[in-house]
This record gives structure tokens, C-alpha cells and sequence, in this order.
């Protein structure tokens, strides 16, 4: 099916070129109540290009070790609260107000730990695009909230407190 | 001179003043679902609707043309679609219009006492009062009985009783006492009563003024102290339940009420919020369960509040069906018994609200028990709170339920009906020792995985035969892995072949796994494991689908889904999967991420050209790329025709391109035949660049290349 697709498509094409050799510029041609044919561009309102780039994939080469996935792996060692037990969460997206109130994206949490000393010594998968995390550590006993970003660089993690 | 009887002139007068007042008065012009009110405030009868649902009280008219007179005992009549009611201070019969305002029917044989209670039944106004008596008129204007007051001979008169309601197919009458919650039955012929239940719910001090009932035989009774609405069933009179009233909404209090509705009306919501949770917690309409009418402005959890259908509950996805808006509640950490836990409440919009919330701590399937309402009316300012809350020692660890609501003055149950706020459940895990997770790419969002399934043919690189949104979840406990969970949707398939779905974990002994215990779930619904964790592998193997096409449902050429902007599809398909591990691992045994999905060909399936008519079956793996095959993949199939795959490069042509990659975002994949490049441009430079730059080339799409619902 996907041949005879492709037939059809080719087809009209062929079609489209017979009706063709006209050029866009003759003005021997009468004008008619819209005047001359002014093609359209790309900055023209509502225009959308149909036409397609003719990029293919099978015209590029790609290097042994390019990746075709999405993610890498941290190895990260945490500690907060002075080793006193609490809950620490990461965050991918959130935002830090201009008064430096911070807002977490909860669905994007991604890791939700809780630990008797405060701490995370092991792996975290990051997106490849992801350049930061927020990290958020809970002092469950005092019920207090502290937030440190960590800037991903390379397969390390580096901390700002906030 | 010619005298004209008195009697005819009275007629004529009368008819011309009726006919002359029937521009504007009006009937209802149905019969309406929503329930009536009297009350006497500021020296006047007001008139108000109440949506039982919700208990949203509406005033509709506040002069009635009465003056200052009291008119209580009202009754909706069927026969005529008026109001009627009883006029204190002209002993008289009142009768309303669709607007509340009066006409004066004037009893031809006027009676001394007023009258409280009152019902219409086959075109006749039954009213009653304690030590009285039962009586009744005929409102048929034909009737030679019409306007005259007749008593029930032998009633009873000792029910203390505030009104009464005529259930809508036999006949009888029902009132519940105020001060026994005893529930009468009351035969209008005879006045005989007999007491056919208790209630359990008692008025003491005040009164139940308003009784309704609806078309399905439900009674209703509103307490006037605190406008609580009580629901009782009497659909089946001959199998009263033992519980048969329960809380069913909250309409505002008051000093003086009196109630009138359409009996033949259903009880409907609108517009209005429900819960998610399983019904054993009281989540539909007809469970009395929790619910809100909704207001967008104030008094809701997190960014909005949408209104749902009443039945959408437990395995509907909420979120994923309308809008995203349970969203107000985040679990900051694990609940572990016996420890504190810290609860994220957002309270939208710009009101105070205030906040009640349950858990149900020993998974029971209700919110009723001692210490399961961990807040109480808890008042709220606008914005996020950090709330701590205590899990019990001896709660029931595993999966159970949880409800929030909130509303603007509080007095909130864990069933019922609001007239503002919202509600909204959530499923939670409870541990016994603390729990962390580890979420990829995180906690509600996904990656996406997409394939081209000609191998070892390439492909059209439209990267569209199989797109599966994907997530993956370690459960942590004591510093090792004890579970790993993931969760999928299946966002396209644009292949005419069958695919199977499959998740391999590398260096995971397949014996490792707790095979009892592993869940799968096919759109919310648990189906058979016994063949899920694959036989004859040595890493742990689960087969998520053999066949996806049978998985989803489309009206599509060639049944496929979401490629072509021409057709819609019926329905899609999710899953997810626990798979939990006899001997919890280390966290850097686990392997990298995404693990190893894999499509393979569908046992019994015609491929692609390439196979020449052999159907490869289960032999045929597509992983990512340099992704090893499973034991059950046939290797003989490497090096054939676009596969120039040799350890440890797997799954690569000879331009090292790939048949499936992994996209770090929920993406919008290209349409049919669409070449990946010409819907992201920008995925050249990312290759020609070995992924240095153009790291988000999949948030850069040509829109008119990429399937758009």
C-alpha cells in the first residue's frame, strides 16, 4: 500500500508539471480585477509553506557512538540538614520568582527520597537537554523547607543555595 | 331593570379577573428538578430553589404580592404545574406562578387554624397539623369538591411533624418526626400512619421543614438548623435498607422553611466536581458522594476545577480525559507508618478556603474510620501550604485512597454535595519502611519512544509505526532497589504490521523476579501475568502487549493510529507494569535509562517485503540503537540487508543510523511518510553534530509535519 502511495503521489506530481511552464513575470498578460500575481513569501500573514525541505535522513551519516537516546547518568553524592533526618526531593522545572519565591513543577519531580541522615550517595538519570535541578530538602521535624540549584555539568553537579 | 344573580356576577368578575391575570401568571413549563423553598425573612416570604445535587439555594423572589404574610405548607402540583401553599394570615389556599408571585384561593369554607405541612397529590392539596387532623381540597376547578376543605376521618395527629412529601408512584405520604428521626407512612385515605424505619438522624431543637422526593423514590429531608440535606431510600418499600439515610449535601440554614418539588423530577447534577475514587468511598451522585458545584474564581485545589460526570470514577483518568485539574495535592514525601508526613496543599484563586481531608488508613474502602479525617475545616489563605499530618502506627501498607476538598465555609464531610469548592482524590501508597523513588524522565511526565519496524530494511524514517510515551519508576527501600515500575501510553502506530511491545532489563536475572507479585495493568485494568515475565530469557524479559494492534481502536486505513490528520481514532492505549524483585539491588545495578524497550514481530504476521512471505514471529526484535537482542531474538538476522549490526553495535545501518530512538520529551511525532528531518529540521545538525548541538531539536517542529489532534 505504501508503494501504490507513493505511485499516486508521483502521479499528480507529473500531472502538476505538464500543466506548468508559464514563469511568474510576464506582463504581457491582460491584468485582471486583482492585478498583477505577487507571489507570496514567507513573512506574508497566514502563508504557510506546504512544500517540503526535501531533508532526508538517509542523506546524513551519523558517527559510531552518536546516542539515539534521551538521557545520561549522574553519579551524585548529597548531605543537608547537618545529617539530621529529612525528605529531599529534585525537581526538572521550576521557577524562582523575582523575589526568589520558588515554584516547583510537581509533576516533574524526580527523586523523592526520604533518609534517617539527609543524604543520597547514587545515580540520577538527567535528560541530555536538562542544564539544571532544583533540589528540595525538607526538615520534616521543623517543618521547614530549604532549596539548593544544582547546575549539571558534564556528569556532575554543582550547588548554589537559594 | 334586569338583576343579575349574584352568583353569576361573582363568576364573571372572577373569570375576567383570571383571565386578565393569566398573561402573567404562568405555570412551570416542566417539571422541574430543582426543589423549592419558603422562608419568612425581613417580613416578607422568600422563595428559593435548591439544586439538591449540590444544596445550592437560589433565591428567586422576595415579593410575592402577599406583603408581609406568611406562606408555609407549599406543594408542587403536576396536574397544573403550579405552586400552591397555605396563607397564615388569610387562611387561604395561595397559588404561585413560574415567577413566585400570588394569587389569593380563597377556601369556600374557610378553616380557623393555620397549617404547616403540606402536599399535592392527584390534583388535591393534602395539609396537615399535629393535634389537628389531616385535610385535604381538591384543586380541579371542575371538581364540585374545588376549594373545599375536607378532613381525613381517624388520622393520626400526633406526628410532630414540619412537612411531608408524597412519594411519586404509590400514593402514600412520608414525613420524617424531628425529634425521633422516625420516618412515617401515611395513608391519605384513611389517615392512618404507620412507622416503616428510623433515619438516625435527628432535627432536635429544630425541625426537617422541607421534605422532597424524586423520581426514583429517594426521600429527602432538610434540617433547617444547619441546612444539612439527608437522603433516605425508599425505592424498594418492601427492602428499606438498613442504612438507609445518608448525607447527601448542604444547603444554607435557616429559621423557618417549608419545601415543594416536582416529585415525577430526577435529581441531576450540572456543572458540577466530582471525586475519583472507588464508589465504596462515596463518590457517585447516586451514592450521595462528595461533589461541588464549581466556580472558577475561588475555592478550588491547585490552578482549576472542571466539572466531570458522576460516573467517572477509580480507573478513569481524570486528568487525561478533561482538564488537568487535580493538581492540588502533591506528597512531598512517603507515607511510612508510624513516622510524619508533609502534604503540599494549593489553594487556587484568591479566597480563603477551608480544607478537609481523609485517608483511609486501613484500606477498608471508606473515609469513616477513628483518625481518618486528617483535616478538619482547616482555613487556608490563597497559595501553597506545607501541612504535616501523622501516618498511624498500625495503617495497612499498600495502595489505598485519599480525599481533599475545600469550599468557603466549611463543614465539610467526606461524602455530600457543596454549593462551591472542589474535591479531589488521590490513590497513595503507604510503606512500612520509608520508601524513595527515583522517577524517569520524572514523576507524571514521559519520554517517547519511536520506532520504524522494516527492519532490517530501513524504514520511510517517519519514526511513527510504533510512539510510545514511557516512564519509568525505582521504588527504593533501605538504600536498594526493590521494584521497578513503568508506565506507557501508546501515541501512535502507523505501521500496517503487527508489533509486539517488550521491556528487557540488562543484567537483571529473570529468577530475580518476583513473578507472584508482578501487576500489569491494560488501560487501567489488571489482566493475567502468568505469560507476562517471558520464559526461556536469562535477564528478566516482560511482555507488555504481543499484538498492539488489538490493543487500541481506530477507524483509520489500515487501522492506524494517530498518523493521518484525516481520520480520528476511537480509543488508545495505556499500561503500566510492577515488576518487583526477590533480592532488592544496589542503585548502580540498575541499568541505564531507558532499561530496553523493544518492539518484536507478532507471531502469525506477514512483515515487510523483506521477509518474502516468512513470518518471523517473535524472533524478530527492533531495540534502540547498540541495545543487545533478548534471548528469544535471532541473531541469524544481523548483517541482513540495511543491518550491518556486529557486537557491540547493534540496530545501525551502514550510515550508523537507527531503527528506534528515544526523544526526552512527550513529542509530537511526524505524520505518515513524513521524513523525521522534514518535520524537525533541526535533527540534522543535532546528528551532524553528535548530539553537541541542537539538544532540543524535537521542540522544533514544522507543525504542519507533525500529527496534531
Amino acid at each position: 500500500m505504501r508503494h501504490l502511495k507513493s505511485i499516486l503521489a508521483v502521479s499528480i506530481l507529473l500531472i502538476s508539471a505538464c500543466g506548468g511552464g508559464g514563469g511568474e513575470s510576464s506582463n504581457s498578460v491582460a491584468q485582471t480585477v486583482d492585478g498583477f500575481l505577487q507571489p507570496l513569501s514567507d513573512s506574508d500573514d497566514s502563508f504557510i509553506d506546504t512544500a517540503s525541505n526535501n531533508n532526508k535522513l538517509s542523506s546524513i551519516s551519523a558517527l559510531k557512538n552518536q546516542r539515539f537516546t534521551a538521557s545520561k547518568k549522574l553519579n551524585i553524592s548529597l548531605i543537608f540538614n547537618e545529617g539530621q533526618p529529612c525528605a529531599i526531593n529534585i525537581y526538572k522545572d521550576y521557577v524562582v520568582g523575582e523575589s526568589e519565591e520558588i515554584i516547583t513543577r510537581d509533576q516533574s519531580r524526580i527523586m523523592k527520597l526520604t533518609s534517617d541522615n539527609c543524604q543520597y550517595n547514587g545515580p540520577l538519570a538527567v535528560l541530555n537537554q536538562q542544564s539544571k535541578v532544583l533540589i528540595e530538602i525538607i526538615d520534616i521535624n521543623n517543618n521547614q523547607i530549604n532549596y539548593s540549584e544544582a547546575m549539571i555539568n558534564g556528569d556532575t553537579l554543582s550547588f548554589s543555595a537559594i | 331593570m334586569y338583576n343579575i344573580p349574584s352568583h353569576l356576577l361573582s363568576l364573571a368578575i372572577f373569570t375576567i379577573s383570571v383571565s386578565m391575570h393569566s398573561v402573567h401568571a404562568a405555570p412551570f413549563e416542566t417539571c422541574p428538578t430543582q426543589a423549592f423553598l419558603s422562608q419568612f425573612n425581613n417580613g416578607a416570604t422568600h422563595y428559593k430553589s435548591v439544586d439538591l445535587s449540590s444544596g445550592k439555594v437560589t433565591t428567586l423572589q422576595v415579593d410575592d404580592g402577599l406583603g408581609s404574610d406568611v406562606v408555609n405548607a407549599i406543594a408542587f402540583n403536576e396536574a397544573d404545574q403550579f405552586v400552591y401553599g397555605f396563607n397564615r394570615q388569610k387562611l387561604s389556599l395561595v397559588r404561585f406562578d413560574s415567577d413566585f408571585k400570588a394569587t389569593i384561593l380563597n377556601f369556600t369554607n374557610p378553616p380557623t387554624n393555620n397549617f404547616y405541612v403540606g402536599d399535592i397529590y392527584n390534583n388535591t392539596y393534602y395539609f396537615y397539623r399535629k393535634n389537628i387532623g389531616l385535610f385535604y381540597t381538591k384543586l380541579d376547578s371542575a371538581d364540585p369538591d374545588y376549594l373545599k376543605i375536607i378532613k381525613v376521618t381517624g388520622a393520626n395527629q400526633s406526628m410532630n411533624i414540619a412537612d411531608f412529601a408524597f412519594h411519586p408512584t404509590n400514593g402514600f405520604i412520608y414525613a420524617v418526626e424531628s425529634s425521633t428521626g422516625n420516618l412515617y407512612q401515611i395513608d391519605p385515605d384513611s389517615g392512618a400512619s404507620s412507622l416503616i424505619t428510623n433515619t438516625g438522624v435527628l432535627a432536635s431543637g429544630t425541625h426537617f421543614g422541607a421534605a422532597y422526593f424524586d423520581k426514583s423514590g429517594y426521600f429527602y429531608a432538610v434540617r433547617n438548623s444547619d441546612g444539612h440535606i439527608y437522603r433516605t431510600d425508599l425505592t424498594d418499600l418492601d427492602n428499606i435498607p438498613d442504612t438507609n439515610t445518608i448525607y447527601f449535601a448542604k444547603a444554607a440554614p435557616t429559621n423557618s422553611n417549608d419545601g415543594a418539588r416536582c416529585a415525577n423530577a430526577i435529581v441531576e447534577s450540572s456543572g458540577t466536581d466530582f471525586g475519583d475514587a472507588p464508589d465504596s468511598y462515596k463518590t457517585t451522585l447516586d451514592d450521595g458522594g462528595a461533589r461541588h458545584l464549581i466556580n472558577y474564581t475561588n475555592h478550588f485545589l491547585g490552578s482549576t476545577v472542571d466539572a466531570d460526570n458522576t460516573d467517572d470514577i477509580a480507573t478513569y483518568d481524570d486528568n487525561a480525559n478533561n482538564l488537568n485539574d487535580e493538581d492540588g495535592i502533591q506528597f512531598q514525601t512517603s507515607l511510612t507508618t508510624g513516622l510524619t508526613a508533609q502534604i503540599k496543599v494549593t489553594i487556587g484563586g484568591e479566597a480563603d478556603s477551608y480544607l478537609g481531608g481523609w485517608v483511609d488508613w486501613n484500606a477498608d474502602g471508606d473515609f469513616d474510620d477513628t483518625n481518618e479525617q486528617i483535616f478538619q475545616d482547616k482555613l487556608l489563605t490563597a497559595g501553597q501550604h506545607n501541612l504535616v499530618i501523622s501516618v498511624p502506627v498500625d495503617a495497612v501498607s499498600g495502595q489505598t485512597w485519599s480525599r481533599f476538598r475545600v469550599n468557603s465555609n466549611g463543614g465539610l464531610e467526606n461524602t455530600g454535595g457543596y454549593s462551591d469548592g472542589e474535591v479531589e482524590d488521590y490513590q497513595v501508597t503507604i510503606t512500612s519502611v520509608p520508601t524513595s523513588y527515583l522517577y524517569y524522565p520524572s514523576e507524571e511526565q514521559f519520554v517517547t519512544l519511536a520506532y520504524e519496524d522494516k527492519w532490517p530494511q530501513k524504514g520511510d524514517y517517519d519514526f511513527n509505526d510504533v510512539v510510545m510515551n514511557y516512564r519509568v519508576t525505582q521504588v527504593i527501600q533501605n538504600n536498594k532497589v526493590v521494584s521497578i515500575n513503568i508506565d506507557g501510553q501508546l501515541m501512535a502506530y502507523g505501521a500496517s504490521y503487527s508489533n509486539g511491545f517488550a521491556i528487557q532489563l540488562p543484567n537483571i536475572a529473570r529468577s530475580n523476579i518476583e513473578e507472584n507479585l508482578i501487576l500489569l495493568n491494560h488501560d487501567n485494568n489488571a489482566i493475567d501475568t502468568s505469560s507476562t515475565l517471558e520464559l526461556n530469557q536469562t535477564n528478566a524479559v516482560f511482555i507488555i502487549s504481543s499484538n498492539l494492534k488489538n490493543n487500541y481502536t481506530s477507524n483509520c486505513g489500515l487501522n492506524y493510529y494517530r498518523t493521518e490528520p484525516s481520520c480520528s481514532n476511537d480509543s488508545g492505549f495505556t499500561f503500566s507494569i510492577n515488576m518487583p524483585l526477590k533480592s532488592p539491588i544496589e542503585l548502580n545495578a540498575v541499568p541505564d535509562m531507558p532499561l530496553d524497550p523493544f518492539i518484536f514481530a507478532s507471531d502469525n504476521r506477514t512483515r515487510n517485503d523483506f521477509w518474502n512471505g516468512v513470518m518471523p514471529g517473535r524472533s524478530l526484535e527492533v531495540h534502540l540503537a547498540d541495545m543487545p537482542l533478548t534471548d528469544l531474538g535471532n541473531e541469524n538476522y544481523f548483517g541482513l540487508q540495511d543491518d550491518i549490526s556486529q557486537s557491540p553495535t547493534f540496530f545501525r545501518t551502514a550510515l550508523n543510523l537507527p531503527w528506534a530512538i528515544e526523544i526526552g520529551s512527550q513529542w509530537q511525532h511526524p505524520t505518515e511518510q513524513t521524513d523525521i528531518t522534514v518535520a524537525y529540521p533541526k535533527f540534522l545538525n543535532f546528528i551532524a553534530t553528535n548530539g553537541e548541538q541542537d539538544k532540543d531539536w524535537f521542540d522544533h517542529p514544522i507543525l504542519h509535519k507533525i500529527f496534531q489532534d
